[in-house]
């Protein structure tokens, strides 16, 4: 499965201007998917990502400038960190539920609370690092021919 | 959950004292030992130094409180009563990586779920080694 399909059309799309050039390498480096329409770039996530100033290259006012104009869609973009990090979520619409006994939940619970995150915060963290590390060792396994 | 072990098979008893401590607490009393599960536990037949033959009467004397006990010919499986539910919400992005992930180690999509949330929490506790009541 590509990274395209899984994103699917639905998914987390930001696009800016092709002057943030910058931005586009950075993502890229990152293994974002980056297609070039038009005027603009459009970059593909499956997940929230977060660009930091000194990632984009960018001065604190371009760096401004630029999280004005991006566009999000099918999430939101906040800027934080003293206008330091653009952060991007997508909308999350499908519910998921599961089962712990009270050990799993106090284990959890102590965890999220270490990373200063609620209990599906953290829940999704750890999830979610784990499906992306996967699909990005299939991946390198496919291009390197050992699958 | 709490696996009761008779005093007998303190021999099966010592293979399991590595594990102590984080992932399961042992006790010991006159007459068994007390292993206070965290989560779900697998004991290897191999590991644990027993024929298929005392394996069986192994799975038969134990007894398991709170959870329940499960027997493959070279394992036994121990899983906690979970009463509890969560939820979480993903975007449909996340959910499909996640359910390739899932299907590609043959797993359901909570156990998956659950496997990463506590193993990650567990492996930052054993980090820590303190403040899980």
């Amino acid at each position: 499965m590509e990274l395209d399909e899984i994103i699917g059309e639905d998914g987390l799309k930001i696009a800016f201007l092709k002057k943030y050039a910058s931005v586009a390498e950075a993502l890229k480096a990152r293994g974002f998917v980056v297609r070039e329409e038009g005027e603009r770039f459009i970059a593909l996530s499956p997940t929230s990502y977060a660009i930091s100033r000194t990632q984009a290259r960018l001065s604190p006012l371009d760096f401004l400038e630029f999280f004005k104009t991006m566009e999000v869609w099918n999430g939101f973009k906040k800027l934080e960190a003293e206008h330091e990090v653009i952060h991007v979520e997508p909308k999350r619409p499908l519910i998921m539920h599961f089962r712990v006994s009270a050990s799993e939940r106090r284990l959890v619970e102590f965890a999220a609370k270490q990373y200063l995150l609620d209990l599906s915060e953290y829940i999704r963290m750890c999830v979610t690092e784990n499906a992306v590390e996967a699909f990005i060792r299939a991946r390198k396994q496919k291009e390197t021919g050992l699958v | 959950m709490r696996v009761m072990i008779p005093a007998k098979y303190r021999d099966v008893v010592a293979h399991l004292r590595d594990g102590s401590g984080i992932l399961y607490r042992l006790k010991e009393y006159d007459d068994h030992y007390e292993l206070e599960v965290l989560t779900s536990l697998s004991f290897d037949r191999i590991a644990l130094g027993l024929t298929e033959r005392k394996l069986g009467r192994f799975y038969r004397d134990v007894e398991v409180v709170g959870g329940s006990k499960k027997k493959g010919r070279d394992h036994i499986v121990f899983e906690p009563k979970r009463p509890f539910k969560v939820t979480i919400r993903f975007a449909e992005g996340e959910l499909s990586l996640i359910k390739d992930a899932a299907r590609k180690k043959g797993a359901t999509l909570a156990e998956f779920i659950r496997f990463h949330a506590v193993d990650g929490a567990f492996e930052l506790a054993r980090g820590e080694r303190h403040g899980i009541g």
